[in-house]
C-alpha cells in the first residue's frame, strides 16, 4: 500500500514583517560583532501609548563603535502605532524620540498614575525617562528623575514592591564597557571553541541591579542598598521577571545573568528583599553550573497555581524550565517537559509564554541567534542564524516543538507577545540582529475548542495598571489563573493585559482579582472571546 | 590493546604538518579506503610494524596533553592510511575530548562504518549524541553498547542520563542504582541519583545520596551544591547556608579551572596556566589534584627550574611535605649549580625544619656566590 507522505502542519505563525512594519530595521554595531557591546540587539516595547485600545510598539535602537567613538548619539528609539490589524504606522511628529547613546531596552508603565503608560529606555549610559503626555507624545523627563548614573541598563520592569500605590522601576545592569579597556576580537585574545571571538563578560566587571523607589511624581530614589540588593555581589544582568512566586501578595524579582548566578529577590515585605535564588533552586543549573542567561518566561505552564519560569540559555547549555514545586522552590522539569535536548545546541533569548494555539494550556515561544558570527566556523555544533521554536505543550507535561514559522534559520534576540490584530489569539514582535523587524501573525484556530478572554484592569491609586494583580478564572471543573505586569524577560515589555487560552472552555463559573493593595473582587463574566477592562470598586 | 601496539613501536615517524590547520579540517573531506578494506580488523593482531608511521607521535602528543598535534598526527595518518580505524577511533575521542561533538561523532561513526565488528569500542560515539542534545539517539546507541558490554560503567551511567533527560526519571535511577553495584565510589553517579531523587520530591533519600557524593569527593562543588539545595529544601537552613557557602568557594575557583582546561585544549604546556591550575587546587585543599597538576606541569618543562621552585614553594604552603621533598630532591640534582636554587632549598628545609638538609643547602648557595 502507498502512503501518503507525511506533511507537516503549517506554522502557527506567518512572518507579516514587511506588510506591518515595512522597512524597519534596527542597529547593532557592525556586523563581526568586535565587542560584546554589539551583540544585545535592540529592545520591543509594547503597549496602549494613545489610549485607542490598539497594540503599540516602541522600537528601542542602537548604535555603531564608530558613532559612539565620535560622541555622536545612538539611532532614536521610534514609535510605531498599531492599526489593530496587524500592522504599524509611524507615529506623528509629537511622538518622536531623541537619540540617547546605544539603547537596549526599557519597559512600560505608568509611573504618575495619570491613567497613561510612560516609557523607559535603557541604554549603554544612564537610562532614560519618558513622561507621555496624555496620548499625544512623549516628553523626556530623564533629567532630574533620579535614574542616573547607569552604566549599561539592559532590562527593566516597573513594580509597586512597597504597594504605596507608586511605581517603582527595577533596572538590571550588565558590565562595565570602554572599547579604550576592552580588547577588540580583532586582536585575537579571547577565543571560544579555538576561534577568536570578541571579549566578555568573562573578565569585565559586572555591576549591581538598581532599585528607585517612585513618588508618584517623576520622581524616583535609589533605594538599592536600603532595600539589600548591594548585598549581593555584583552579577552580569540582562533579563528580569517581575512575579509574586511565593504568593504572599508582593512583587518578588528574577534576574538572569551571563555567566553569573540567577536570582530571584524575595520581598521581604518591609522594603527589602533578599536573594534566595539558590534555596529556591533558580540560580544554577542542575549541575550546579551558574549558566549564561538571558530570556526569561513566566507563566503557570501545569495549572498548579503558582507561576514558573523558563530561561533561556547559551548554547551547549540547555534553557531551563523551573517549575514551581511544594514549599515556594522551583524543580528543573526541563528534561521531563522535552525541552533540553531541543534547545542545547541553541542561544536563546526572547521568550515568552502564551496559550499560541489556544488549546487551553501554555505554549512557549523562543528566539535563537548565537552572539559569534564565529559560530558558522567549523566544529561549533552550532550556528550563528539558528531556528526560532514553538514548544507546543500538549497538556500533559510535555512539550514538542516545531518552527515557529516559515521564516528559517535568523539571528533573533527580543521579543514580545500581544494580541496585534484583535482577533483573540496572541502575536508575536521580535527583533533581528541586523535584519528588518519581525511581526509574526498568529494563525491559530478560532472555533467551538479553542476559546479565549483578554483582561485589562484598571486599579484604584496610582498603580492604574494594576501591576502585581492576580486574576483568576474559574470554570466548572477547573481554572487556571496569572499575574499581571509589563515585564517581559530581556529587553522587552508586553502590554498590560493577560490573554487566557482557554480551549473549549465557554463559560466560567468567576473571575476573581486580587488588586496590588491586596483587596479582592469577583466578577461575574458571562461571555468568553473578547477583552474585559474590570474596574477595582471604590472602597 | 591499541596502545599496547603503539608502545612497542620503537620508530618515531615525523608527520608534516599539512594544510589547512588541523583545528580547521572537516573531517568528513578526510580520504576512505575501498569499501570492505578493513573489515576484518582485530586491534589484537596489529603488529606495531602494521602501524602508519606517526602513530607514535600521536601517542606521545596525547600523553602531553598536546591535542592540536595530536589532531594533526591523525590527520595525516589518515591522509596516508585511509581508514585506518585506530585513527577513526582516537581521532573521534579527541574531537569529543575538544568538545567538538558533531565531528566526533562523524569519525566514530565512520569507524563504525569500516570496522562494524568493534561496536563495543563506541561508547564515546554515544556521548557525542548526549553533548548534541539528541537524547534519543544517545540513549540507542548506548543500548548497542551495552549489548557487547553489558557492565560497562560508564555506557550504563550516559544510558540512564539519556532515560532522565527523555523523562524516565524511574528508570535512570534503577540504572544508576545498577552502576553504583559495580562502581560504588563513583561520585558523579551519587550526585545524579541525589538530583533525580531531589527533583521527584524524595528529599531525605536525596540528601543521603549527596552526602555520600560528597564523602567521595569533598572537593565537588556539585555535591555541595546539592545538599545545600536540599537542606534548604528540608528547611534546614544553617547547613544550608554552609553548604551554599562552600559550594560558591569550590565554585568559583571550579570555574575558573574549566575555562585554564578549556585554554589548555588549544595552548598546550602553557606553564603559566598550568601554574594557576595547581595553585587553584591547592587553594581547594586538594592535595592529590595538586600533586598531578604539578607532575603535568613539570612534564611540560622537565629541566626548567622556575616549574619545580613555584611547585616546591605550593606544596610547602599546602602542607604537603612529603610530596615537598621529592621535588626538592630533584631540584637538588637540576638545580646543583645554581645558587638560587639553593637558597630556596634553604628556605624549604628550613621550613620543612630538617636541619641538616639547611644547613647542607645553605652552605652550598653560599658557596655558589650566595650572601
Amino acid at each position: 500500500m502507498i502512503q501518503a507522505p507525511i506533511q507537516e502542519p503549517p506554522a502557527l505563525f506567518e512572518e507579516i514583517g514587511e506588510q506591518a512594519l515595512p522597512g524597519v530595521r534596527t542597529t547593532c554595531g557592525s556586523p563581526e560583532k568586535n565587542y560584546i557591546l554589539e551583540v544585545n540587539g535592540g529592545g520591543v516595547l509594547l503597549g496602549d501609548f494613545d489610549g485607542d485600545g490598539k497594540i503599540d510598539v516602541v522600537i528601542v535602537d542602537g548604535s555603531t563603535i564608530e558613532r559612539a567613538a565620535k560622541g555622536e548619539p545612538g539611532l532614536p528609539p521610534r514609535l510605531f502605532l498599531g492599526k489593530g490589524d496587524g500592522s504599524f504606522a509611524p507615529a506623528p511628529e509629537a511622538w518622536k524620540l531623541s537619540g540617547g547613546r546605544w539603547g537596549m531596552g526599557g519597559t512600560v508603565g505608568d509611573y504618575d498614575g495619570d491613567g497613561w503608560l510612560d516609557l523607559v529606555v535603557t541604554q549603554w549610559g544612564p537610562t532614560r525617562l519618558f513622561h507621555n503626555e496624555a496620548g499625544h507624545g512623549f516628553r523626556e523627563v530623564t533629567e532630574g528623575a533620579g535614574l542616573g548614573p547607569g552604566a549599561w541598563g539592559t532590562s527593566a520592569a516597573f513594580l509597586d514592591y512597597d504597594r504605596d500605590g507608586k511605581l517603582d522601576l527595577f533596572v538590571v545592569e550588565y558590565l562595565e564597557f570602554d572599547t579604550a579597556k576592552v580588547h577588540s576580537r580583532a586582536e585575537g585574545t579571547c577565543t571560544w571553541k579555538g576561534h577568536p571571538v570578541m571579549c566578555g563578560p568573562e573578565g569585565l566587571t559586572p555591576l549591581r541591579s538598581r532599585l528607585f523607589r517612585g513618588s508618584g511624581d517623576g520622581h524616583f530614589q535609589d533605594v538599592s542598598a536600603a532595600a539589600k540588593l548591594d548585598e549581593a555581589p555584583p552579577a552580569f544582568g540582562l533579563g528580569v521577571m517581575t512575579l509574586d512566586f511565593d504568593l504572599d501578595g508582593d512583587t518578588d524579582i528574577y534576574v538572569t545573568n551571563d555567566s553569573t548566578p540567577n536570582q530571584l529577590w524575595e520581598n521581604l515585605g518591609d522594603g527589602t528583599f533578599r536573594d534566595v535564588g539558590f534555596q529556591r533552586g533558580v540560580s544554577h543549573d542542575a549541575n550546579g553550573r551558574e549558566q549564561a542567561s538571558m530570556g526569561i518566561a513566566c507563566g503557570d505552564w501545569n495549572g498548579d497555581g503558582r507561576d514558573d519560569l523558563f530561561v533561556t540559555n547559551f548554547s551547549g547549555e540547555n534553557d531551563v524550565l523551573y517549575s514551581s514545586s511544594k514549599g515556594a522552590g522551583f524543580r528543573e522539569r526541563s528534561g521531563s517537559a522535552s525541552l533540553s535536548g531541543p534547545t542545547l545546541p541553541l542561544l536563546g533569548w526572547g521568550t515568552c509564554f502564551g496559550d499560541f494555539d489556544l488549546e487551553g494550556d501554555l505554549d512557549l515561544a523562543v528566539f535563537h541567534g548565537h552572539v559569534y558570527p564565529q559560530a558558522d566556523s567549523l566544529g561549533t555544533d552550532t550556528s550563528y542564524a539558528q531556528p526560532d521554536t514553538l514548544f507546543e505543550n500538549d497538556g500533559k507535561a510535555h512539550f514538542s516543538s516545531r518552527p515557529l514559522s516559515s521564516l528559517g534559520p535568523a539571528v533573533s534576540r527580543a521579543c514580545a507577545p500581544a494580541d496585534l490584530d484583535g482577533d483573540g489569539d496572541l502575536d508575536l514582535l521580535a527583533l533581528r540582529v541586523e535584519g528588518p523587524v519581525r511581526v509574526l501573525r498568529n494563525r491559530a484556530l478560532h472555533d467551538e475548542r479553542h476559546h479565549w478572554l483578554g483582561v485589562r484592569l484598571r486599579a484604584r491609586g496610582g498603580n492604574r495598571f494594576a501591576l502585581g494583580a492576580r486574576v483568576s478564572l474559574v470554570w466548572k471543573g477547573g481554572g487556571t489563573s496569572a499575574e499581571m505586569r509589563t515585564a517581559g524577560g530581556f529587553q522587552a515589555a508586553v502590554p498590560a493585559e493577560l490573554h487566557f487560552g482557554l480551549g473549549s472552555v465557554d463559560k466560567l463559573e468567576k473571575l476573581h482579582v486580587r488588586w496590588p493593595d491586596g483587596s479582592a473582587q469577583d466578577f461575574e463574566v458571562a461571555l468568553v472571546d473578547r477583552m474585559l477592562q474590570l474596574e477595582q470598586r471604590a472602597p | 590493546m591499541i596502545a599496547a601496539a603503539l608502545l612497542v613501536l620503537a620508530a618515531a615517524c615525523a608527520f608534516p604538518r599539512q594544510s589547512p590547520a588541523p583545528l580547521e579540517l572537516d573531517p568528513r573531506t578526510l580520504p576512505h579506503a575501498q569499501t570492505g578494506a578493513w573489515k576484518d580488523f582485530d586491534p589484537k593482531q596489529l603488529k606495531a610494524s602494521d602501524l602508519p608511521p606517526g602513530m607514535l607521535q600521536v601517542k606521545r602528543a596525547l600523553e602531553e596533553q598536546d591535542f592540536p598535534s595530536a589532531l594533526a598526527g591523525l590527520q595525516e595518518t589518515l591522509r596516508q592510511s585511509p581508514d585506518f580505524p585506530p585513527a577513526w577511533h582516537q581521532l573521534g575521542v579527541l574531537y569529543f575530548r575538544l568538545q567538538r561533538y558533531g565531528d566526533g561523532a562523524a569519525c566514530l561513526e565512520r569507524y563504525l562504518e569500516v570496522a562494524p565488528q568493534r561496536l563495543g569500542d563506541t561508547r564515546v560515539l554515544a556521548h557525542c549524541y548526549y553533548s548534541l542534545g539528541d537524547y534519543t539517539k544517545a540513549r540507542a546507541h548506548y543500548e548497542r553498547v551495552l549489548a557487547v558490554h553489558p557492565d560497562e560503567v560508564e555506557a550504563l551511567r550516559g544510558h540512564a542520563l539519556s532515560r532522565m533527560r527523555l523523562g524516565e526519571p524511574q528508570e535512570a535511577l534503577a540504572e544508576l542504582e545498577r552502576v553504583l553495584a559495580i562502581a560504588p565510589r563513583h561520585g558523579d553517579v551519587w550526585e545524579w541519583k541525589a538530583q533525580i531523587l531531589f527533583d521527584e520530591e524524595h528529599s531525605e533519600e536525596a540528601l543521603a545520596a549527596a552526602e555520600k557524593a560528597r564523602s567521595i569527593d569533598p572537593f565537588s562543588p556539585r555535591a555541595w551544591f546539592l545538599c545545600g539545595r536540599i537542606c534548604a529544601d528540608l528547611g534546614r537552613d544553617e547547613e544550608a547556608a554552609r553548604a551554599n557557602r562552600r559550594f560558591q568557594e569550590l565554585n568559583s575557583i571550579s570555574s575558573e579551572l574549566r575555562q585554564i582546561e578549556s585554554d589548555l585544549l588549544y595552548k598546550p604546556g602553557a606553564v603559566a596556566l598550568l601554574e594557576r591550575i595547581a595553585q587553584l587546587h591547592a587553594r581547594m585543599g586538594d592535595v592529590a589534584s595538586t600533586r598531578a597538576d604539578l607532575a603535568r606541569l613539570f612534564g611540560s618543562a622537565p629541566s626548567a627550574l622556575g616549574p619545580r621552585i613555584f611547585g616546591l614553594e605550593l606544596l610547602a604552603d599546602l602542607g604537603d611535605f612529603e610530596a615537598a621533598r621529592l621535588v626538592a630532591q630533584k631540584l637538588e640534582q637540576l638545580g646543583a649549580d645554581d645558587a638560587a636554587t639553593w637558597q630556596r632549598l634553604e628556605q624549604f628545609y628550613a621550613r620543612a625544619k630538617d636541619r641538616a638538609k639547611q644547613v647542607e643547602a645553605g652552605e652550598r648557595y653560599r658557596r655558589l656566590g650566595g650572601k
